[in-house]
């Protein structure tokens, strides 16, 4: 194995990634660290947190987050239950777009070649950016495991922050390294990428289902066996090890099939394509839908299979709720009353419905990076009309949010009527949820066609936007945050039916509000230049 | 009088603190073969994509068939044909897809020729954009673009990347246009294509046209270069008006000659018993290198930098030369 001039190729890897790799691990850092000196907020008395802790144990909440480990419920096990799995994604994520992007982005766009070319390696590159993304994953885990404890919060002390840091970047590296075999296999860029993020996705749902009810299966995923490490109770490194283990033999893998590869192919050959274009491959619309279609049915696979993950928990819950006198307690109402159920309804629906916006602002967006790739010169040169090009992406958008929202109802609630064998869910009930999101939907959507229009470099804002609303969802609800700041975001400004009767302004000013934006975004559109 | 098919008057763009277009005038009359040439960076395709629209003047007017390029894009686009010079392709689709789409997005493709085009180019249009190398993006471009019916073709250095035999194809295709008496706006590094295909020309530098013209009118705007043999001496040539960059060896001389001074010198000539006169007009590349040579900005005036061109660049491009 050649691996001649590798360490200067990591510094150019280093170099070039200097912006792109510090946003990211800040971006982890401060998702790892700063909500920590919010949570003292939630507890109260030891009471209080054992009911907190009994409420975070139901089946809904398990699959979400995560498992509740240990004896009583502290403020740090409450904070790893919410956040471990959670931040493990951000860093699998992290790990899969950075391996990507350096092994067949970079063959794609030919500056592999370029450095081939030159006494380098044939090995050189993977070993780069394999060491890369133990750099990428070992500095965010160290600074958070160093920075938790600093704010002094009761439970939250270095062990268990060091290990939890541990178990995220080991979790991230075993997706690095996969991600090295992906890239060996799949013919083009983004089929790696789309491969090993779906790997991603499948591993959260089967640790879901493992969390709920087979634990040796959860154990068998990423998530799953970093949970082992059950932070600030036994602090095992076991699973640290078991993962740097098989981040190890996986990297090794993709080292030992990148040797015969050929350079800007995959394993798997690509398929001839058409000759000719089908007939919807034509007009503005055309384009636009052939350009997200690929995209669009992925997201539309997954919010699916999550909403029906999600949904496969409520027979669990339904049995829970009627176990636990505390749980009904909480929720002040009589046993075997399918009430019970609406909050979680509410809650998933509403993580269902982030997830949904993914979807629109990528359809949005894809028209600003189309420019941004120099393709669109070529579709203006003929009498392709801006209006129609931008309304076409806009018309997508709204279209997928329907689509998304419409899967998250089906899936959810299908799959739990079938799981819950006393007092099932209303299907019709679970689908008005879905729909009371929908407007949040178009709400991102409008903003991201607002920015296309107006400030295309700035089509981040959206995303941001959309983790913050992430952020006041998820962890809104258990810290005492002012009224106010639940209606920063467009799902904050709705009401949270079933909980909550629904009303029809917010709804409506919401759409209202979409369409003005996107209104402003084609006006910024007509008036700019194609650059 | 039918309207110019592009009338460029007094265009100005600037992308941020760089002055792109600097007031470029421009104009193409029906039926003509027009190249465009400067190097990189002089703002070709900035004012071919403020022509199309694409770009939005800062100041000035671009016209094409008498209807307003920016306001007026999409009606003006349905009889115009374009190939950029970067041709981006997407990766995910196969190169008879894109030229479907972009023939499409036009509504008035001839399957019958886009065929005979993907024949003649030798194009596999069923592999994905990605697996493409530059010649074969650029004959994507190029199949879309001469498959359908347009009034004006607007190429932007449309043969990078294409091997000499697929060049000949392309002028083959502009020539068949060009018969069908359709306007060509060709902008090129290539000197030789821009001669061999192109009516008129213009040169444009740092944002502004400093050249228009047949290439017949602009080599007479400046000085042949005249190679005399004489068996008698030669060294009075250096009293004469309009002669320059002298030379005299025994028995010849070699000089630059201002155009209007011809009689006079050549009666100097004719007098010393002249032997062999060669004239050589200034190639294309020759003029180009005079608006461009580092001497040009020293001197200031494109007569004075005729002279100054480097010997390197005037005798590697020799021309058939006439004799008098």
């Amino acid at each position: 194995m050649d691996t001649t001039n590798w360490t200067k190729l990591l510094r150019l890897a280093l170099r070039r990634d200097r912006v792109y790799l510090t946003c990211w691990i800040v971006g982890l850092v401060a998702l790892g660290t700063l909500f920590v000196p919010i949570f003292p907020q939630v507890a109260g008395s030891e009471a209080e947190m054992a009911t907190l802790g009994e409420m975070m144990n139901n089946p809904a909440m398990v699959a979400m987050c995560g498992l509740r480990y240990g004896g009583d419920y502290t403020m740090a096990i409450m904070y790893t239950q919410m956040m471990l799995v959670w931040m493990a994604l951000a860093f699998a994520a992290m790990s899969i777009l950075l391996v990507a992007r350096h092994t067949r982005g970079d063959e794609e766009a030919g500056r592999l070649e370029v450095l081939r070319s030159l006494p380098v390696g044939r090995s050189a590159n993977l070993l780069a950016v394999a060491v890369l993304a133990v750099i990428a994953n070992a500095i965010p885990a160290a600074l958070i495991g160093l920075i938790m404890p600093v704010f002094q919060v009761d439970t939250i002390d270095l062990p268990g922050s060091l290990v939890s840091g541990a178990a995220l970047g080991a979790c991230g590296l075993v997706f690095a390294a996969f991600t090295l075999i992906v890239a060996q296999v799949m013919p083009s860029s983004r089929g790696t990428t789309g491969v090993a993020m779906a790997a991603m996705g499948v591993a959260y749902l089967v640790r879901a289902y493992g969390d709920v009810s087979a634990p040796n299966v959860a154990l068998a995923t990423p998530f799953g066996l970093i949970e082992k490490t059950e932070p600030f109770y036994t602090n095992a490194y076991w699973p640290v090890w078991v993962s740097l283990g098989a981040a190890v033999i996986l990297g090794a893998v993709g080292l030992w099939l990148n040797r015969a590869r050929d350079l800007g192919l995959g394993l798997l050959p690509q398929r001839p394509g058409r000759a000719h274009a089908p007939r919807l491959l034509g007009g503005e619309l055309g384009l636009g839908w052939r350009l997200i279609r690929g995209t669009l049915i992925a997201w539309a696979a997954t919010v699916f299979v999550v909403a029906a993950a999600y949904g496969s928990v409520m027979g669990d819950m339904a049995g829970f709720i009627e176990s636990s006198e505390v749980y009904q307690q909480l929720m002040q109402v009589t046993p075997g009353q399918a009430d019970l159920v609406s909050p979680i309804v509410a809650t998933l629906q509403l993580i269902m419905a982030i997830i949904g916006a993914v979807p629109v602002i990528l359809a949005v967006n894809r028209l600003a990076g189309e420019e941004k790739k120099g393709r669109l010169d070529q579709v203006y040169g003929t009498a392709a009309s801006r209006r129609r090009l931008f309304l076409g992406h806009a018309l997508l958008a709204g279209l997928a949010a329907v689509v998304m929202q419409l899967l998250a109802g089906l899936g959810f609630g299908l799959i739990a009527r079938s799981a819950m064998k006393t007092n099932p869910v209303d299907l019709g009930l679970v689908l008005r949820v879905a729909a009371n999101y929908w407007p949040a939907l178009l709400a991102f959507g409008g903003l991201a066609l607002c920015l296309v229009g107006w400030a295309k470099r700035a089509a981040a804002v959206t995303w941001a936007y959309l983790v913050a609303a992430f952020l006041l969802a998820y962890l809104g609800g258990m810290l005492d945050l002012p009224r106010w700041a639940g209606r920063l975001t467009p799902f904050g400004l709705l009401q949270r039916y079933p909980v909550e009767a629904f009303s029809l302004w917010p709804w409506l000013g919401l759409v209202v509000a979409a369409v003005a934006l996107a209104w402003a975004g084609l006006v910024g559109y007509r008036r700019r230049d194609i650059t | 009088m039918p309207d110019a098919t592009i009338a460029i008057t007094g265009l100005k763009k600037a992308f941020g603190r760089v002055q792109a277009l600097d007031g470029v005038d421009l104009t193409v009359q029906p039926g003509e073969i027009y190249g465009f040439i400067g190097p990189n960076g002089a703002g070709k395709s900035t004012t071919i994509r403020v022509a199309l629209g694409i770009l939005k003047a800062d100041a000035g007017r671009a016209a094409i068939f008498g209807q307003d390029a920016w306001r007026d894009a999409v009606a003006i686009h349905h009889r115009l044909s374009y190939v950029p010079g970067d041709v981006n392709l997407w990766p995910n689709l196969t190169g008879g897809e894109v030229i479907d789409l972009l023939v499409r997005l036009k509504k008035n493709g001839d399957r019958q020729y886009r065929r005979e085009l993907i024949e003649r180019f030798e194009f596999d249009p069923s592999k994905k954009c990605d697996t493409y190398s530059k010649g074969n993006r650029q004959k994507v471009a190029l199949v879309a673009a001469f498959s359908t019916d347009a009034d004006l073709y607007i190429l932007d250095e449309p043969t990078s990347g294409l091997d000499p035999l697929m060049e000949l194809v392309f002028r083959d295709c502009v020539r068949k246009v060009a018969a069908e008496g359709k306007t060509v706006f060709l902008s090129s590094h290539i000197l030789s294509e821009v001669e061999q295909l192109c009516d008129r020309l213009s040169i444009i530098r740092q944002g502004r046209i400093v050249d228009t013209g047949s290439l017949r009118e602009m080599q007479h705007l400046t000085r042949n270069q005249v190679h005399a043999e004489a068996p008698q001496p030669l060294s009075g040539l250096a009293g004469l008006p309009g002669v320059h960059d002298l030379e005299v060896k025994p028995g010849e001389a070699t000089f630059r000659l201002d155009n209007a001074q011809t009689a006079t010198v050549m009666g100097y000539l004719a007098a010393q018993g002249v032997t062999r006169v060669v004239s050589t007009p200034p190639t294309l590349e020759e003029l180009f290198m005079s608006h461009y040579g580092d001497a040009a900005d020293a001197a200031g005036s494109p007569t004075a930098a005729t002279a100054a061109v480097p010997d390197a660049a005037r005798l590697a491009t020799q021309r058939p030369t006439t004799q008098g």
